[in-house]
């Protein structure tokens, strides 16, 4: 039979062809243009419906590399990237076993490819050699029977016997060229993930270059929380940002798988509803860190080399992801510390802070409102409250607050929560709430006043112990959930304690103010008792015996009249000097001569003597030395009054504008029984009052007393001395 | 019949005072002054020079005080009568002044005419004993024996109803008031007592038969 071609074409053309395809073949080491142009000189050589050159993987499937042919749509198991399994197909089983061309009929009617439209009734087959091995088939077809023949075998035969090698040797440039890319694509992947400072950076570089290396087949990421056993989506390519953060559940032979670190098919994917899907897992050093997804459906199955790819890339994504998790962990831990540290540092100040405010005198409210206020700090909330507890009534009540609008009722009453009161007044307990929803939260909520503008999500509550006694409880709310833990607890305590102190100190100086009062308002009863009282009596005496008297004897009368004018008018002068005492600037209001001349008359009146006040020149007195002068005067003439037993006494004043400022000299001096300067108890007399007095002001205090002996008339001389 | 004349010595740290009752002494004629100290020790010295009949003594004085002047006078001269006249009426004054022996407690506010009768009195062994004084002296005594505290009639019905074991809102329902009226009452009472716990208060209340 006559070769069915091109039937017209003579021997020497046919070999001018073929030398021509060899000589074309040559040209070119790329396997696709290789095939390509095979193709196109089958198509010179012979005709036919379909063209295909299979070629072997090396898993043993057969790949149609390319194809070509009016046909080629209407058989789709033999398109373009079909793999076939030789075993399953007769023909290509036969040519694989025989290694020897064939001619057949009726390609088309096997169950792989049934549901084709057309068959190829007529077919050559040829094995593809290189040193005696196959390496795929060309396979030609005819929709009309019995088309081809033995000729047209051999004509192909004689093409192709040559082409083998052409092939074989691109197909190893393919593959070295392949290896090369892949070099190319790893180092660039490696230098990415190498940049990626953190996994969120990282996530996204790895699923892109996964993506574009492998056909831009959906490649999503997926980490192991902490837990070991949800993973989450943390990054998906194309992009799906809808993916992101899903969270899956694994159960134990997942995780078994996993661990192992051979990748596997799963039939659920992470992502939509995918349901085939390679899963790679992301291991290092036997920690389980999650699996690379990698969309299988709709696609090729994967080449060798991309397999080696996957898992060459996903091998570095590992590596990459521990190197980053190790640093956030270690920057979690320095920040951690940093934080820690600073807190510390903060306490430590506040504390400091604290005492100063503690040893400045200010009012305890000021000083509990600013400790709560270092607390809201330190604790990081906005509200913090000091309650006094009234235990007979069952309430607590504000007494300081920071973070409350103003005047939102200091000295308002709640009552106390039931568990307020059981765990903080009574077991002195710290309360640690939080969770809005729970009941004990919400009743120890009530115990915040009624304007209380915030929501509270968490309480701390500290007792306040002063003196032994349960004073109250420092609270801290907090607008926003949060978790509070022991070092917080401490942390408030330590400011409840100095809170304690605080009120500690407020009621010892309360106490200390109230015992001033008390002993100045007897020293005040002592001087009515000294002064008026005697005085009124002894006039109230005289009146009362005075008719008689001068009925009997009017000269005694008219002396003792005189005698009660001046002990009413003595009694009248130690009122006023009382007075001056009693009125808060009654001592700075009036110059220091008529306070001398008022306290002279008084005691004048007291001791029964006259005692004369001389001034000379005027002075202008700070208020604080004008007191210490009239004091050290007081003095002094209460020594006279009651131990000078004298007939007379003088105080003298004398000022002086000098050149640097004013110069005042006083002097009080008596006539009186006198007494020995060494001999004496410093602490006596008022003394030590006196030197007192005069160092507070910084004048010079001097006192010279010559005892009363038979041959000595005796007498005390107090001076004092001030230049301002 | 001649009244028989007082000799009477004056003991007071005021010159003012001394000035005065000289002059009171001076208006009757069965008084007289025999001499004039300005403290225990020189009354003490004064007693022995002119031994009189009547002292009139000022307690609070610098030195030896009135009272130990008066117990240092009566142990060497126990017929002479000394009479504490002075501005202070506290407790401890008073009865410091009759321990060491005086017979008569008058203040400052004495009139010449009582003054005069209470030196006569005393004269014949007669105490005088000012109203303020005696007052001291009576409620003393009064609260030694019972404790009143003070209580309205009302805190002692809830005290009643506290021994008895009921609780605060127990207590407004038999009386029929608040609770927060009963614990106003419990407070007080509480205060009142001096007691730091109901306890305490229910102790104190039957201590001293404070409720039937």
């Amino acid at each position: 039979m006559a070769a069915h071609s091109v039937p017209s074409w003579h021997f020497a053309q046919r070999l001018e062809l073929l030398r021509s395809a060899n000589l074309a073949l040559a040209q070119s080491l790329d396997l696709d243009i290789v095939l390509e142009t095979l193709l196109e000189y089958l198509q010179q050589l012979i005709a036919f419906d379909y063209a295909g050159l299979l070629l072997a993987e090396t898993n043993g499937v057969v790949v149609v590399r390319a194809a070509k042919g009016r046909l080629l749509t209407a058989l789709p198991g033999l398109q373009p990237g079909s793999s076939i399994d030789p075993a399953t197909l007769p023909f290509l089983d036969i040519l694989r076993r025989t290694l020897r061309s064939r001619l057949g009929h009726s390609l088309g009617m096997t169950p792989q490819d049934g549901y084709a439209e057309k068959s190829l009734e007529s077919w050559i087959g040829i094995p593809l050699l290189v040193a005696g091995e196959w390496i795929g088939f060309c396979l030609v077809g005819k929709e009309e029977r019995e088309f081809y023949t033995d000729d047209d075998v051999r004509m192909l035969e004689s093409l192709l016997f040559q082409v083998g090698v052409t092939i074989a040797n691109a197909r190893m440039y393919d593959e070295l060229r392949q290896r090369v890319r892949e070099l190319e694509a790893v180092q660039e992947v490696s230098q990415a993930l190498r940049h990626a400072a953190n996994i969120e950076m990282l996530a996204p570089i790895l699923v892109g270059e996964i993506s574009r290396l492998l056909d831009g087949r959906q490649t999503t990421l997926a980490l192991l929380e902490a837990d070991e056993r949800t993973l989450v989506v943390s990054a998906a390519h194309p992009t799906h940002q809808e993916a992101v953060g899903k969270r899956r559940v694994v159960d134990a032979p997942v995780l078994n798988r996993l661990q192992q670190g051979v990748h596997w098919e799963h039939t659920n994917g992470l992502t939509d509803t995918m349901t085939r899907v390679l899963w790679t897992p992301l291991v290092f050093e036997n920690r389980v860190l999650g699996l690379i997804e990698l969309e299988l459906e709709n696609h090729k199955p994967l080449k060798t080399v991309e397999t080696r790819l996957l898992q060459t890339l996903t091998e570095m994504g590992a590596v990459a992801l521990t190197r980053l998790q190790l640093r956030e962990t270690l920057e979690q831990e320095v920040e951690k510390r940093t934080h820690e540290l600073r807190r510390r540092q903060m306490v430590a100040e506040g504390l400091r802070y604290i005492l100063t405010i503690l040893n400045s005198n200010r009012p305890l409210q000021e000083v509990l409102e600013y400790i709560a206020c270092q607390a809201c700090w330190l604790l990081d909330t906005t509200t913090g409250v000091f309650y006094r507890w009234w235990e007979d009534e069952d309430a607590l009540e504000l007494q300081a607050a920071c973070g409350l609008p103003m005047a939102s009722g200091h000295g308002l009453r709640v009552p106390c929560a039931e568990i307020v009161e059981s765990q903080v007044l009574r077991q002195r307990q710290p309360l640690v709430l939080y969770g809005p929803g729970e009941a004990q939260t919400k009743s120890a909520l009530n115990s915040l006043p009624l304007s209380f503008p915030m929501r509270c999500q968490a309480l701390l509550a500290v007792p306040l112990v002063v003196e032994q006694q349960t004073h109250g409880v420092l609270a801290l709310y907090f607008p926003e959930p949060c978790v509070l833990g022991d070092e917080d607890v401490v942390l408030v305590e330590m400011f409840a304690d100095q809170a304690a102190l605080a009120i500690a100190n407020a009621e010892l100086r309360l106490r200390a103010e109230q015992t001033a009062v008390a002993a100045e308002r007897n020293r005040l009863a002592r001087e009515l008792h000294d002064a008026v009282t005697q005085t009124l009596f002894s006039a109230g005496m005289i009146a009362d015996v005075l008719p008689d008297i001068w009925q009997r004897d009017p000269v005694e009368g008219r002396r003792l009249l005189d005698e009660l004018r001046n002990l009413t008018r003595g009694a009248l002068a130690e009122l006023r000097a009382l007075l001056f005492e009693l009125r808060p600037r009654g001592l700075t209001e009036v110059s220091l001569p008529i306070l001398l001349e008022q306290l002279a008359q008084a005691m004048s009146n007291r001791a029964r003597i006259p005692i004369r006040v001389v001034v000379e020149g005027t002075c202008s007195l700070p208020p604080e030395v004008q007191v210490g002068l009239y004091r050290i005067a007081q003095e002094a003439l209460n020594n006279i009054v009651k131990h000078a037993g004298a007939t007379q006494a003088i105080v003298r004043l004398r000022c002086e504008w000098q050149e640097n400022g004013q110069r005042l000299e006083m002097t009080i001096e008596d006539d009186g029984c006198g007494f020995d300067t060494t001999a004496i108890s410093p602490h006596s007399l008022g003394l030590t009052i006196m030197r007192e007095r005069a160092e507070t002001i910084k004048a010079v205090l001097s006192i010279h007393s010559q005892p009363r002996t038979p041959e000595h008339r005796g007498g005390t001389r107090v001076h004092v001395s001030w230049s301002g | 019949m001649a009244e028989p004349t007082i000799r009477v010595l004056i003991v007071d740290d005021h010159a003012v005072v001394r000035s005065g009752l000289r002059a009171f002494l001076s208006a009757f004629d069965d008084l007289v002054l025999v001499g004039e100290a300005r403290n225990g020790a020189e009354a003490v010295a004064l007693c022995q020079t002119h031994k009189p009949d009547v002292v009139l003594m000022d307690l609070v004085m610098p030195g030896i005080d009135g009272a130990t002047a008066t117990r240092q006078i009566l142990e060497r001269w126990p017929h002479i009568r000394v009479i504490a006249l002075t501005s202070f009426y506290d407790e401890a004054l008073v009865k410091s002044a009759f321990q060491a022996g005086a017979i008569s407690y008058l203040l400052k506010n004495v009139s010449a005419q009582e003054l005069a009768a209470a030196i006569r009195a005393a004269y014949v062994g007669r105490p005088t004993l000012a109203p303020e004084a005696t007052q001291v002296l009576i409620s003393a005594t009064a609260q030694r024996q019972a404790p009143l505290f003070d209580l309205t009639e009302r805190e002692r019905e809830v005290l009643a109803l506290m021994v008895q074991g009921y609780s605060n809102p127990e207590i407004a329902r038999r009386l029929v008031v608040s609770r927060s009226t009963v614990k106003f009452h419990v407070s007080n009472i509480l205060s009142k007592l001096n007691a730091g716990s109901r306890t305490e208060a229910v102790s104190i209340a039957l201590q001293h038969h404070l409720v039937s």
